[in-house]
């Protein structure tokens, strides 16, 4: 299964984005969009899949820099 | 790039999703592969073509801030491997709506010219059908993602 992510970020100005992944994210995960590091706080179906691809919705939070 | 090469590649393009492996090799046949360097400009905003682009590996990033000048302010999306762009020019024939930029050196694009792929899909109307419906939904989870980002 493809899992297509709409990420919407919270808070700031970053338009989030749409990313392809092989495994179904989640809660707690660590994801990179651009330079940005964000980590996943809520995950949604929003479409049900269509053969081999998920649609997902995904709510992260920029991370400060380590 | 061999067809049977592109035509796995497109296995794992959304749009492409239900097509057969014969059918996936027809539309293989007329992609071309492009190859691009960050920071390069793959299609310009208000620019009149009509090429969908699909990544087959590497990145590229959507600039949204109508800004056209690299290293001007900018508000980005990024793609990924699988992911397409310029499909509403491929529907509306209007201009470019936003400059993309590869965002990773040596990143494949498939090409497919506008031309090539609705006389496909007029040719072959299963192709067809299971294409559009699958650029509808496409665009209509580009614009779920818009309308979530919006909140």
């Amino acid at each position: 299964m493809i899992y297509k992510v709409s990420f919407v970020v919270q808070g700031g100005t970053h338009p989030g984005g749409i990313q392809n992944f092989d495994k179904r994210p989640k809660i707690g995960d660590r994801l990179e969009l651009g330079k940005n590091t964000f980590e996943i706080i809520e995950v949604l179906e929003i479409i049900p899949p269509r053969g081999e691809f998920g649609y997902l919705h995904a709510t992260c939070k920029p991370l400060e820099a380590e | 790039m061999p067809i049977e090469a592109t035509a796995d590649t497109l296995k794992r393009v959304e749009i492409m999703n239900g097509l057969s492996d014969e059918q996936l090799a027809q539309v293989a046949a007329v992609c071309r592969e492009q190859v691009f360097h960050a920071g390069e400009t793959i299609v310009r905003e208000w620019e009149s073509t009509h090429e969908l682009y699909i990544i087959a590996s590497g990145s590229a990033e959507v600039d949204l801030s109508g800004n056209s000048e690299p290293g001007g302010p900018q508000s980005l999306i990024s793609l990924g491997q699988g992911q397409v762009f310029g499909e509403m020019a491929l529907v509306d024939m209007g201009l470019r709506s936003a400059t993309v930029r590869c965002s990773s050196d040596g990143t494949r694009v498939l090409v497919i010219d506008r031309h090539d792929l609705i006389g496909l899909c007029e040719h072959n109307t299963d192709i067809g059908y299971r294409v559009m419906r699958n650029l509808a939904a496409d665009i209509s989870f580009k614009l779920r993602h818009r309308n979530l980002s919006w909140r």
